[in-house]
């Protein structure tokens, strides 16, 4: 939140004041919301460049896919791990 | 799905130097081309003979003739090696395609398929293509001078060639033990020890090239990777100019110059953040914007040392740009993780 912008609280609007305890829910819109990346996702895609760049600087994929965010089911499926 | 295409359109606007048009100036003594690309085919394409002769025959002779490269390497993915990860990227692109009904023993039919997507994305159906073009091509290339055709897939074999009108010679190799075309090159690239041409349309070839510079192959490549009749023909990506825009502009924006090849290590990492074959990308941060934070993202990361990401480090550039992407709703310096700024409701004291 930017400081000097109002928001609205019980449909009044109340000048910000960093001695009061305010409450807003984010005005970010839904579709970026749920876009909005768990800290699972990102440690996922941290540990996939990790793997990236053994198989890209060292030319050999690594060993064991569970350490670089993949997971493999039961069935043998690759998924990503998050 | 290769890397994200907004990071080649931000190099091709940035490093600009690096891309000519046309002609290429210098010759290179190998090349190798990417044979599992060029399995796709135009409609104008109707029969086998054509397949052949348009996408492998006339470019191999383009390599010898044209290029003058001595030895052309064409390459196909050897699927018994292909890193198992590749198989979220492989289900994704089947996603939505039907493919054709073709099994394990099943012969290709006398014309080509009318329905060639789903049919080059059987993997058996693939897999008889690729023993044609392998069976066949050799022969149907005709240099002159002495040239060597090397032809690596699940096999490895070389054709040597005098312009005296005989068969060519013909040479068995132990297989690569590489799974990706793409990675191929950098076997063939470490064992000829000189500049290479790269003839293929798939940007991760620049980063693979550049891993090469840090892994000490100091050796000129230059990737043919499209072409493009408005700017004169063909497009060449020379990869040690990429490098040394690199270099510059990684310094710049860390007040210093990397050592130990950082610069390309962080380079491959901010691809990855933005999604390739095997990273998940990051949703709503482009690489424009991961460009735009570059310093910020320089000064935030150490890549000294082995080539392995520190975790926190790299989480702590996650958030960095995600409050950079979203400043009124992301506080860099929060607690709570990114993900909890936006869902929950935010206490202000």
């Amino acid at each position: 939140m930017e400081s000097g912008e109002g928001f609205v609280l019980c449909s009044l609007k109340i000048p910000f004041l960093h001695t009061h305890t305010q409450a807003q829910a984010s005005k970010l819109g839904a579709r970026n919301k749920a876009l909005i990346p768990t800290d699972a996702r990102i440690h996922c895609t941290l540990r996939n460049i990790n793997f990236l760049l053994v198989y890209w600087l060292e030319f050999r994929p690594p060993a064991a896919n569970e350490d670089f965010g993949f997971r493999i089911t039961a069935e043998g499926v690759v998924q990503w791990d998050d | 799905m290769t890397i994200h295409t907004k990071w080649m359109e931000l190099l091709r606007s940035e490093a600009s130097d690096a891309f000519k048009y046309g002609e290429l100036t210098t010759p290179l003594p190998t090349s190798f081309i990417d044979g599992q690309i060029k399995l796709m085919k135009p409609e104008s394409v109707q029969n086998w003979a054509d397949f052949l002769y348009a996408k492998f025959t006339s470019v191999i002779m383009r390599h010898f003739e044209l290029y003058g490269c001595t030895t052309v390497v064409l390459s196909f993915d050897d699927k018994r090696h292909v890193p198992k990860a590749k198989a979220i990227t492989q289900t994704k692109r089947r996603a939505g395609i039907q493919t054709i009904d073709f099994g394990e023993t099943d012969a290709l039919p006398n014309d080509l398929p009318v329905q060639w997507k789903e049919s080059i994305m059987n993997a058996w159906f693939k897999h008889r293509v690729i023993e044609l073009i392998c069976a066949n091509i050799p022969r149907l290339v005709a240099p002159t001078g002495r040239k060597r055709l090397i032809v690596d897939w699940e096999t490895v074999t070389e054709y040597i060639y005098d312009s005296d009108g005989t068969d060519p010679e013909v040479v068995h190799h132990d297989c690569t033990g590489i799974g990706e075309a793409d990675l191929k090159f950098t076997h063939w690239m470490r064992r000829f020890e000189c500049p290479m041409l790269i003839e293929a349309t798939d940007g991760d070839y620049i980063p693979i090239a550049l891993g090469l510079k840090a892994a000490g192959y100091a050796h000129p490549v230059v990737i043919l990777k499209a072409w493009n009749n408005d700017k004169g023909g063909a497009e060449f990506v020379h990869v040690d100019l990429i490098h040394a825009f690199l270099k510059t502009r990684f310094a710049r924006a860390g007040m210093g110059a990397a050592e130990d090849f950082g610069e390309i290590k962080l380079f491959i990492t901010l691809l990855g953040l933005s999604g390739t074959d095997f990273t998940r990308n990051l949703p709503l941060v482009s690489p424009q914007k991961i460009w735009a934070a570059l310093p910020l993202v320089v000064r935030t990361f150490s890549m000294a040392g082995p080539a392995a990401l520190n975790l926190q480090q790299g989480k702590r550039v996650v958030e960095l740009l995600y409050a950079e992407a979203f400043p009124k709703h992301i506080d860099a310096f929060s607690r709570r993780s990114v993900w909890s700024q936006v869902k929950g409701l935010c206490c202000v004291l």
